[in-house]
């Protein structure tokens, strides 16, 4: 009696979505308002060739950091997507479901919103942006430690679900409010922190961000086995040594760290974390942990840098709203991949 | 495995709703133990309780003679396993995938999977004679199958105590003693404590060492000879609808078609 079926079969399209991953990387650098090559992106990422001081500069200050954001928040949302889906037993689980972007929005809303209708503060561009990011950050913790200290008091995890939805509801509301008495202008730039937007993050900031999503990481590896006894239910997984307290908060912390600093940084960017641990699970046809969180870090960042090379419209100087493209290319891919598939499993 | 007064029930906050009155018994080791009461009677809030998923209200369950609750999960899941009744969240792992989950207690945190592991697992399905459908996704398997394929993965556990919620219930009459042989099979070759909660009375006379009775009033136990001669059975249903044979050991339905 073998193990599993074929475990070769996974080790492929695992390699395959390796190279699938730094041709986006590097695709992903290639492609701007100012065109580059792709061989001599590649080259100027190894420091082979410095034909031109611009393109260096504008490959080394712009574009690497913005792929690495991409890759950080790609990867990021769909782990917390999965690790959602696993705590929940929910399908339609995603990364916000604890009502962290909402905590962000909310956030966002109240500085960039509450701010201008107060008409107290007016801060240069670049002020306000780092502010608020900020504001964003402490709106999505403020939601992540109150959803935490409920968890202690609900024992189950349906009823937290229905807790962060009702977090999710109640900052929209007060979000509409704000955006109500608001002034256009303000209105204006709350919609746009709402598109999501991978550039504009300052080395410091990408290094908070990828500090963030790997802790997330390690802790998700570290957790792995009993991620997997959680797919046979609480109380099979507590008969089988889980301790399920430290387990359900472990989950929280560390999708909450994730999914609460990509919304700080590059706004409330939806879908993704949703979709990709499906699309994951149908393309391994697994539903072990051990295969699903190094192919939804490695395919998140692909769908995420696929996406951002898309909104950049290649050959214009037109940016498109990340948040409309994700959408637009992936909900097809879930679509298809059902069809084919015919059946879709948890 | 002893119940040492032990009061089950729901935690509430200042309240507590107590299921039965409270149970002093000790189950009989490397024996077939039937858990058996009417529906409501607290079958499933005992086999939890002593599953060490639920906490006792009061009183408490000893394994060497250590209270339950005083035990860490991780130990308690070397010494007990579970069927539940519950269906499992997820069903997209083959029967090899979740039989392995029985020796989740003896991996390291990665979960790895040696030899000896590995050949748990396989004695496991062919103990409960699946072994054709080891890589089928669970999904795929009937009622019967499923139910093997979740005792192999109790038996993959390798615990002195076996503990089963109503394992019977989803099956037809051939599947139901069928699995129930295995059971015995299995509590005679490797001395294993096997306690399960059932519906069918009759299968529980025919294939147990020793039934507890849940009532509302009173706990009741013994052999299934003692309990017949006893009594107990005649009196568990109202009178009006089944009635118990002593020499046949079974019942009868008062229906319309019947004299």
């Amino acid at each position: 009696m073998t193990r599993s079926q074929n475990p070769s079969n996974s080790k492929k399209l695992f390699a395959i979505t390796v190279l699938i991953f730094v041709l986006a990387f590097i695709g992903n650098m290639s492609l701007g308002s100012v065109p580059i090559s792709l061989s001599t992106t590649f080259k100027t990422l190894l420091g082979l060739e410095s034909k031109s001081e611009t393109v260096s500069y504008i490959i080394h200050a712009y574009r690497l950091p913005k792929a690495i954001t991409g890759v950080c928040v790609g990867a990021g949302l769909s782990l917390s997507g999965l690790l959602m889906q696993t705590l929940f037993k929910n399908p339609l689980a995603g990364p916000y479901v604890l009502g962290i972007s909402s905590g962000a929005s909310l956030g966002a809303a109240l500085f960039i919103l509450g701010t201008s209708g107060l008409g107290v503060f007016s801060l240069g561009v670049f002020g306000h942006s780092l502010s608020t990011t900020l504001a964003a950050s402490l709106g999505s913790f403020f939601v992540l430690f109150v959803v935490m200290s409920v968890s202690n008091y609900v024992k189950n995890t349906m009823s937290l679900l229905i807790i962060g939805l009702m977090f999710g509801s109640l900052s929209g509301a007060i979000v509409s409010i704000l955006a109500f008495f608001s002034t256009k202008e303000s209105l204006q730039k709350f919609i746009f922190w709402s598109y999501g937007n991978l550039g504009n993050l300052s080395n410091p900031e990408l290094g908070v961000l990828g500090g963030f999503v790997a802790t997330g990481t390690l802790v998700s590896l570290v957790l792995v086995k009993w991620l997997n006894a959680l797919l046979l239910g609480d109380e099979y997984a507590q008969s089988l040594g889980v301790p399920l307290h430290k387990l359900r908060l472990l989950i929280v912390i560390a999708t909450g760290l994730m999914a609460g600093s990509i919304t700080a940084f590059a706004g409330p960017i939806a879908f993704l974390g949703l979709a990709v641990p499906h699309i994951c699970r149908l393309i391994w046809n697994t539903n072990n942990h051990k295969t699903l969180i190094p192919a939804s870090l490695l395919l998140g960042a692909v769908f995420m840098l696929v996406s951002d090379g898309i909104a950049q419209l290649p050959g214009s100087a037109k940016v498109l709203p990340i948040n409309a493209v994700t959408a637009i290319f992936g909900a097809p891919i879930v679509i298809w991949l059902l069809m084919r598939k015919k059946q879709i499993q948890l | 495995m002893v119940l040492d007064h032990l009061q089950i029930g729901y935690a509430k906050k200042k309240t507590s709703l107590k299921v039965c009155p409270p149970i002093d018994h000790s189950f009989s080791v490397g024996q077939i133990n039937t858990i058996i009461g009417l529906n409501g009677s607290g079958k499933t809030t005992l086999i939890k309780t002593i599953g060490g998923i639920l906490p006792a209200l009061d009183g408490g369950v000893f394994i060497h003679d250590r209270n339950l609750k005083t035990i860490k999960k991780e130990v308690i899941s070397k010494e007990i396993s579970l069927v539940l009744t519950a269906p499992l969240a997820s069903e997209n792992m083959s029967v090899y995938e979740l039989v392995s989950m029985g020796r989740y207690p003896y991996t390291n945190w990665l979960g790895k999977m040696d030899n000896k592991n590995h050949q748990s697992i396989c004695q496991a399905i062919e103990f409960v004679g699946i072994e054709n459908h080891t890589h089928k996704k669970v999904y795929e398997l009937s009622d019967g199958q499923k139910q093997k394929a979740l005792v192999a993965k109790a038996i993959a556990q390798d615990t002195p105590y076996i503990i089963l919620d109503e394992p019977t219930s989803h099956l037809d009459l051939h599947h139901k003693a069928q699995l129930l042989k295995l059971l015995q099979r299995m509590s005679k070759q490797s001395r294993k404590t096997v306690i399960f909660s059932t519906h069918d009375i009759e299968m529980a006379l025919a294939y147990s060492d020793a039934i507890l009775v849940l009532d509302k009033d009173k706990i009741k136990h013994g052999s299934p000879a003692s309990l017949i001669e006893a009594g107990v059975f005649d009196e568990l249903f109202p009178k009006d609808h089944v009635s118990f044979n002593t020499q046949t050991a079974s019942f009868s339905f008062k229906g319309l078609n019947t004299k």
